[in-house]
């Protein structure tokens, strides 16, 4: 990095602090410091509600997911928009009318004070733990690739964020995400320009899809039926659209989003205008991947992309067998630059139905054999690591490539848009958590007779509370690589379950609070059992989660004698 | 003069139109999710092997 791309870093995360403490002047009252006195055109809401699902991690893992094993992770996304529409059709205008802070309290008007303080807490447990992760992943590679120790990246990152969210409150939250997706989409539409520039002259965007699409990288629609499958049509349509019904409906830190809006149609408008942009957005954060792929025909890529864990082996016993590796990989890569040169000239010359077979063959080989060196490297640094079998690179990818080959001021831009996707996840979560918190605990058990004033401190206090926790929990997290996966499996045993709550509580007229209660906690149950029986994708335990708790729910509803309806 | 009163619409009828406009809308993004698929089906087809 140099000086003009420290000063974009530091003159973006100035500007986005300031800019979001000086909303704090419209944040006096409990409904405008929460829900910003339900006035933000849909549009806003629209952006923040993007700008919170993607995280930095998402940004940085998607791309470096497209460069190892190509675009089918889009297909996480095609239960998407059916989410959006029953959301849409349900959740908005109950939530809406029924003039709550939080998706809990609607609990509490549908069944009882036990069912909304459970699912409060589920939420408060598994997204308090998850912000520190939401901090700790982009920071590891941050501190790596800028050379900036953790301590520094989580702070720079979680007190700056904190700041403004208490401040501000959701208004802060929701106007610095609408500049936060600007600097994103920007720095993702200049970075993915520049790859092309750096392509060899004789190279066209056409020879670029034709090497990425023999190596399968362009497959975004995947028929197979196979349950142990991450990413299938069936499993993005089914288990996507379960955990896209989950996360938007019933995680306070989305539904916050939508209660800001104007009225019920501006927070309907605001998630049909996701359901429009969302997956072509995604595709252009995998379609970068993929062209960071294609760079890497032509220039050497490293034989590991994480430098921190390349630095520990050259200092280990295993420097000299590394280095010998390393060779082996350069040639590996000229190998496999000749054949991509003859099979792209071949292509783009004589469409790419007229290359012949054995042209594909020796790219494919050679492609294969550079794949072998570069895995022997990642076993060897499992091995230097004390067998450390949770290893990948590939959240480094792109933050390394951008370091590497980006011109000045575009590293600047694209590290600020790595930062606001990290901050504007970290606000909504942080503002969602104070809200849970002030208003499902404090008001609710606390100090019912709370005024305005003592709820919004209320709330600037747990903000507070709640990002230093996340800091430490971050610090924590990025000693313990295996912590990360733990909290994010821990997180994925509630979603399917709080699903089925809200489906009892809207869709089951008989459910009482006795079987909301008692069907939640049996669907935990069952997803943890399942998680370590079946050898099921998470996307599935959605669907499990949900079905258990809403079969249970109803059931014991049927022995109850109370018979409650809505 | 006094204007005959008129009886308002009964809520679930004024609602009406509303709704089915969002129903197209929903139809609308039923549609677009479709030819998005196909499209994307499509352009993984032809660059694949």
């Amino acid at each position: 990095m140099r000086t003009l791309d420290w000063l974009i870093v530091a003159a973006y995360l100035i500007y986005i602090v300031w800019s979001g403490a000086r909303l704090a002047r419209d944040s006096k009252q409990l409904d405008g410091y929460f829900l910003a006195g339900r006035s933000l055109p849909w549009w806003a809401v629209g952006l923040s509600i993007m700008a919170t699902q993607l995280s930095a991690i998402t940004l940085v893992g998607t791309t470096g997911q497209a460069y190892a094993d190509g675009m089918r992770f889009i297909q996480f996304y095609y239960g998407l928009p059916l989410a959006m529409i029953v959301l849409s059709m349900t959740v908005v205008p109950f939530f809406y009318r029924a003039r709550v802070f939080t998706a809990y309290e609607y609990l509490e008007q549908r069944f009882d004070v036990r069912v909304r303080t459970l699912t409060s807490l589920c939420f408060l447990i598994s997204r308090g733990l998850g912000v520190g992760v939401i901090i700790a992943a982009p920071s590891v590679i941050l501190s790596i690739v800028l050379g900036w120790s953790e301590v520094v990246t989580v702070f720079a990152m979680g007190l700056t964020t904190t700041a403004y969210t208490m401040i501000g409150g959701v208004q802060a939250v929701t106007w610095t995400d609408v500049k936060q997706m600007l600097v994103i989409f920007l720095g993702l539409t200049v970075c993915l320009f520049v790859i092309i520039s750096r392509f060899p002259a004789d190279v066209s965007v056409t020879d670029a899809l034709a090497l990425a699409g023999a190596t399968n990288r362009l497959t975004t629609v995947d028929t197979t039926f196979d349950l142990t499958q991450s990413y299938t049509l069936w499993s993005g349509l089914i288990g996507g659209f379960f955990l896209m019904l989950a996360y938007f409906g019933c995680d306070q830190s989305q539904v916050q989003r939508f209660l800001t809006a104007k009225s019920v149609d501006e927070g309907r408008t605001s998630l049909v205008m996701n359901a429009f942009i969302k997956i072509p957005m995604q595709f252009l954060v995998l379609f970068i991947g993929v062209m960071v792929f294609v760079f890497y025909q032509f220039t050497a890529p490293p034989l590991n992309f994480n430098r921190s864990a390349v630095r520990m082996i050259e200092r280990s016993p295993y420097a000299a067998e590394y280095e010998s590796l390393s060779a082996e990989y350069n040639l590996a890569h000229e190998r496999r630059k000749r054949a991509a040169e003859d099979y792209a000239r071949d292509a783009g010359r004589e469409g790419e139905s007229a290359v012949d077979g054995e042209r594909i063959g020796v790219y494919l080989e050679a492609d294969k054999a550079l794949n072998e060196v570069r895995a022997r490297g990642v076993a060897l640094i499992e091995t230097a690591s004390d067998k450390d079998k949770t290893f990948n690179d590939v959240n480094h990818v792109f933050p390394s490539f951008v370091i590497g080959y980006m011109p000045m001021g575009v590293v600047g831009l694209i590290i600020a848009a790595i930062f606001a996707a990290a901050m504007s996840s970290i606000s909504a979560e942080l503002n969602a958590l104070a809200t849970a918190t002030t208003i499902d605990f404090y008001r609710r058990h606390y100090k019912p007779e709370a005024g305005d004033v003592e709820l919004v401190r209320a709330g600037r206090l747990a903000t507070l509370a709640w990002g230093i926790f996340a800091c430490i929990v971050a610090l924590y997290a990025t000693s313990l690589g295996s912590l990360i996966e733990v909290v994010n499996r821990f997180g994925s045993f509630f979603y399917g379950s709080l699903l089925g709550v809200f489906v009892l509580a809207f869709g089951v007229k008989r459910a009482t609070s006795r079987g909301a209660f008692w069907g939640l906690l049996c669907g935990i149950a069952a997803v943890w059992v399942a998680s370590l029986t079946t050898n099921i994708a998470f996307l599935w335990f959605n669907v499990v989660g949900c079905f258990v708790v809403v079969v249970i729910g109803w059931l014991i509803s049927l022995t109850d004698s109370s018979g409650q309806s809505v | 003069m006094t204007l005959p009163e008129t009886p308002s619409p009964p809520l679930a009828e004024s609602a009406a139109p509303d709704e089915s406009r969002w129903h197209k809308v929903y139809l609308g993004i039923i549609v677009y999710l479709v030819m998005l698929i196909i499209l994307l089906w499509t352009f993984s087809r032809v660059f694949s092997r």
